[in-house]
């Protein structure tokens, strides 16, 4: 090749070749240029005077290190140098300050003696580069950074890359290890298994489908445990192929993170969402149970979003609403007072309006049958975590029958205080069935039996208007005590009767007639109770409480109470009866005292006069003949034997009354008897002027108490004596039936009152006045009660004016005591 | 007026004993044995009163006719049986005395019997 100048150039311009090759030279987008071997340019092109800028100032046939002397000492100075020395070709990078801060590309040949070189500018690929290198860094602290693991393998399944993150994962203490671990073939195993804890099939992980050329694989979870270790941990696997751009796969890269605090926590939120469920179900199942109403209300709008069945059921409204507008507008509740609640005043509303717990607040309501009852409601605030109040927890509790229970029971306090006020339970029991209304029934009626008959003593409505319908009714329908009528039956029975609904049926049922179903009608009967007014057994009439219904029907609660008011009244009636029983024994009692007194003072006078007579006489120093003794005897033992049988009935008549009299049995021959006391009555009867005859059939005999007997009839012959002075007395035996005989004793005396018959044989009873005859009145009663005591009759047959006959018949061979 | 006493009682010993008792003071005793025997007497004397006794000593429990009784009918008598004082005797404890003058317990204090009717008989009057 010839050493061609730039001159040279110019002048075989007119070589085509030549002239070609220079200005390919020329328009070359490469900076070229020629140096000699003195280090003189001899060509230099365009591009290389535009990249030195000395387009305008060629340095042709100047020396390289005068144009560029600062080069001489740098790595274009050593290299140049070397290449025109040693004949080689060089290559090299250097940085000019002097052309701007530019990277330039040199390389050069030794062409001739000289050299050519040819400068690249290569700071774009430079900075290129560089941003590459830099871009590598950052991405190595951000894979270092990552809390994932990250691995490149190769295509050949060799590790290209791991990260420390990675190796720690992997079980080792940094990236080196693993991979010199690896590459020495002493990497660690681990245990692989899904989410489930079952051992994986690896063919299911996202690398091996990354290798298989899938291009997206579905991330993975998995659990793994390290060789070595106990604990399970977590990882999410995601892997992801890289291809050149043929499409050959070069790398398989996998992030896997370490998810096991995250799957820790999501299993703890599993478990407390189960238990929150299970917390859930418990809480429903005590709510469904509770006896109180529960409503769980949406605080803002004031929707029911739970409400146990209890509160359907204490309301009596299946469909009860659960929109809170529709609710507190359809829901009907009272104060105790009375005041109607408005949707403001419900326990729930407040409870929301307010923020907070409101305390038990009883109100009355309107069920939703119509039919009014009693709650007590209490509400609570539930908040959320930032303590807003959400829901309110409203309880309700039906104290119907606990107010019912308290209402009762306050009545029966006030009724009982009635009661006691006074004896006469006909003014007690009119003011008791007074207070019973409108509280506990709306009709309440008091009927005692009497003696003369069923007496209802009192009956009590609001409404006098009722109250004559009532006595209308009574008495165009009077109650037929012997029917199957409920009053009868409760009446006869002891036992009450409730009906706790009334319907029409039932009254059309049990009319009589038409008129008899418009008196029923008009009467209001919702709900009846009818309950015995009866003490220790003894029914002595019925209390009746009829509901209209409007205060509901009357319920057990309701039954209790009336019984428990039919048993005081019965206590009432039964003291009230014991009293004057007790006041009936206290003069009957003083009677005794003071007839007794008076008839045992009778002889003892007599007998005290005749011995202050005989004193007399004695002191006087009169004659006491034999004749006279005689008779101050006779008279003495008379009185004594007066004295004695009055002392006698006295005991009978305690023995009667203890239930202690008894008459004993033997063989008796009554004829003898009843002759033989006939014969010892004869002084008697004289003193009576009475005449006696007698007819006595013989021979009757019988199994008797004797001594009783001779009494029966000695008491009819004194009553005789006593009543019927100066008559004519017939006493008369004879038998009746072969195993019963008759006793009379008939007089002509004045008679017997027919009203006075019956009493005559009751104790301290006399005809008259108690002033008259003399005896204790006991004698008759106490032949009825021996004639009782031996199974037979004591008859009277008496007209005024014209006498009496005692008749007494006897069972001869009886054997019943008293 | 005379000495006459009567006696209405039914007790027969009561009655015979206190008869002879005030023979044996001096009295004239008549006897009756209830009030309606006592008044049938009585008023057989009316066309001579001064027959009439000056005393009656009445028993209170007597039959057909009793002392209360009888006192009613001699006390609203417009003759002069209304005034004829009467001694009540009885065994009752606390008796009703309807318009009796004086009343003397059974058994009877005989001093004080005879001190009443003595304080009553004309001779000492």
């Amino acid at each position: 090749m010839t050493h061609l100048g730039p001159e040279d150039i110019q002048e075989e311009s007119q070589l085509s070749s030549l002239n070609l090759c220079q200005s390919a030279l020329q328009d070359m987008a490469e900076p070229f240029c020629l140096l000699d071997s003195q280090w003189r340019y001899i060509f230099a092109n365009k591009r290389w005077l535009k990249t030195v800028q000395m387009e305008s100032n060629p340095p042709t046939g100047k020396n390289m290190w005068d144009v560029f002397p600062h080069l001489k000492q740098t790595v274009v100075g050593e290299e140049l140098h070397r290449a025109m020395r040693d004949r080689v070709q060089v290559r090299f990078e250097f940085y000019s300050a002097a052309a701007g801060g530019r990277w330039i590309e040199v390389r050069a040949y030794p062409v001739g003696d000289g050299i050519a070189y040819f400068s690249t500018d290569i700071s774009a690929q430079k900075l290129e580069q560089e941003n590459a290198k830099r871009s590598q860094i950052q991405f190595d602290a951000i894979l270092e950074g990552v809390s994932s693991g990250v691995t490149a393998f190769s295509a050949a399944g060799e590790p290209i890359f791991i990260n420390n993150m990675g190796a720690r994962m992997a079980g080792y203490p940094s990236a080196e290890a693993y991979l010199e671990a690896r590459r020495s073939g002493k990497d660690m195993e681990f245990k692989l298994f899904d989410e489930q804890g079952q051992p994986i099939d690896r063919s299911q992980l996202p690398s091996y489908l990354a290798f298989q050329g899938e291009k997206n694989p579905p991330e993975k979870i998995v659990q793994y445990q390290l060789a070595g270790s106990a604990e399970m941990k977590w990882s999410s696997l995601k892997s992801k192929p890289v291809f050149d751009e043929s499409g050959r796969l070069q790398m398989v890269v996998t992030i896997f993170t370490d998810i096991t605090d995250r799957k820790r926590a999501e299993l703890e939120r599993e478990d407390y969402a189960k238990d929150a469920l299970i917390e859930r179900a418990r809480l429903e199942a005590v709510l469904r149970q509770v006896e109180s109403g529960v409503i769980i209300v949406d605080a803002k709008t004031k929707e029911a979003v739970f409400m146990n069945d209890k509160v359907r059921e204490i309301w009596r409204w299946p469909a009860i609403p659960t929109s809170g507008s529709e609710r507190y507008s359809r829901l009907k509740g009272f104060h105790l007072d009375g005041r109607q609640l408005r949707a403001e005043d419900w326990t729930s509303y407040r409870a929301a309006e307010q923020m907070r717990a409101m305390p038990p607040e009883e109100v009355e309501i309107l069920r939703g049958d119509g039919t009014r009852g009693f709650i007590r409601n209490s509400a609570d605030i539930v908040r959320n975590a930032q303590g807003e109040v959400v829901a309110v927890v409203v309880t309700l509790q039906d104290v119907t029958e606990i107010r019912k229970q308290e209402l009762a029971l306050r009545f029966l306090d006030e009724a009982t205080q009635i009661l006691h006020t006074s004896l006469d339970y006909n003014t007690t029991l009119k003011a008791v069935a007074q207070l019973a209304i409108p509280k506990l029934a709306d009709w309440c009626s008091v009927t005692i039996m009497e003696a003369d008959g069923p007496n209802q003593i009192a009956i009590a409505h609001q409404d006098p208007k009722m109250l004559e319908i009532a006595e209308e009714f009574r008495r165009k329908y009077p109650t037929d005590w012997s029917s199957e009528g409920l009053a009868a039956r409760v009446f006869r029975t002891g036992k009450s009767s409730i009906v706790p609904v009334i319907t029409d049926e039932m009254l059309e049922a049990g009319a009589k007639d038409p008129e008899h179903l418009r008196y029923l009608r008009a009467l209001g009967l919702g709900s009846l109770i009818i309950v015995p007014i009866k003490e220790r057994e003894q029914s002595f009439g019925i209390l009746t409480l009829v509901s209209s219904g409007k205060t509901g029907p009357f319920g057990e609660a309701d039954l209790k109470s009336a019984e428990e008011l039919g048993r005081r009244a019965g206590q009432a009636i039964e003291n009230a009866r014991l009293y004057h029983h007790a006041q009936n024994a206290i003069r009957s009692r003083d009677t005794l005292v003071s007839v007794s007194a008076h008839e045992l003072l009778t002889p003892v006078t007599g007998s005290k006069l005749q011995m202050q007579l005989m004193r007399r006489k004695l002191d006087q120093g009169r004659e006491i003949t034999p004749e006279l003794l005689r008779k101050v005897v006779d008279q003495t033992e008379r009185q004594l034997d007066r004295l004695h049988r009055l002392v006698n009935e006295m005991l009978d008549l305690s023995r009667i009354n203890h239930g202690k009299f008894a008459i004993e049995r033997s063989h008796v021959n009554l004829s003898e008897l009843l002759r033989d006391l006939v014969e010892r009555s004869l002084n008697q009867l004289q003193s009576a002027e009475c005449t006696v005859s007698t007819q006595i059939e013989p021979d009757i005999t019988g199994h008797l108490d004797s001594y009783r007997i001779e009494q029966v009839v000695s008491n009819l012959i004194s009553n005789t004596c006593r009543y019927a002075r100066g008559a004519s007395v017939k006493v008369e035996l004879s038998r009746t039936s072969p195993d019963m005989a008759c006793i009379t004793v008939a007089d002509t005396g004045i008679g017997i009152q027919k009203a006075d018959q019956d009493r005559i044989f009751q104790r301290f009873e006399r005809v008259g006045t108690i002033n008259e005859g003399s005896g204790l009145g006991l004698g008759l009663f106490i032949v009825k009660q021996i004639v009782q005591a031996h199974d037979g009759q004591v008859l009277l047959e008496s007209e005024f004016g014209k006498g009496s006959t005692f008749t007494v018949t006897l069972p001869l061979n009886g054997a019943k005591n008293l | 007026m005379s000495k006459n006493v009567l006696v209405v009682e039914d007790d027969e010993v009561i009655r015979e004993n206190l008869k002879e008792i005030l023979e044996m003071e001096g009295y004239d005793v008549s006897l009756a044995r209830n009030g309606q025997v006592a008044l049938d007497f009585l008023r057989s004397l009316s066309s001579s009163p001064d027959s009439l006794p000056f005393l009656i000593l009445l028993d209170l429990n007597m039959p057909v006719m009793s002392g209360p009784e009888f006192l009613k009918v001699i006390k609203m008598d417009t003759s002069p049986l209304a005034n004829i004082p009467v001694i009540v005797m009885t065994a009752v404890p606390n008796p009703e005395v309807l318009g009796a003058a004086q009343v003397l317990k059974k058994p009877l204090d005989l001093d004080e019997l005879l001190s009443k009717i003595q304080n009553l008989a004309p001779a000492a009057a």
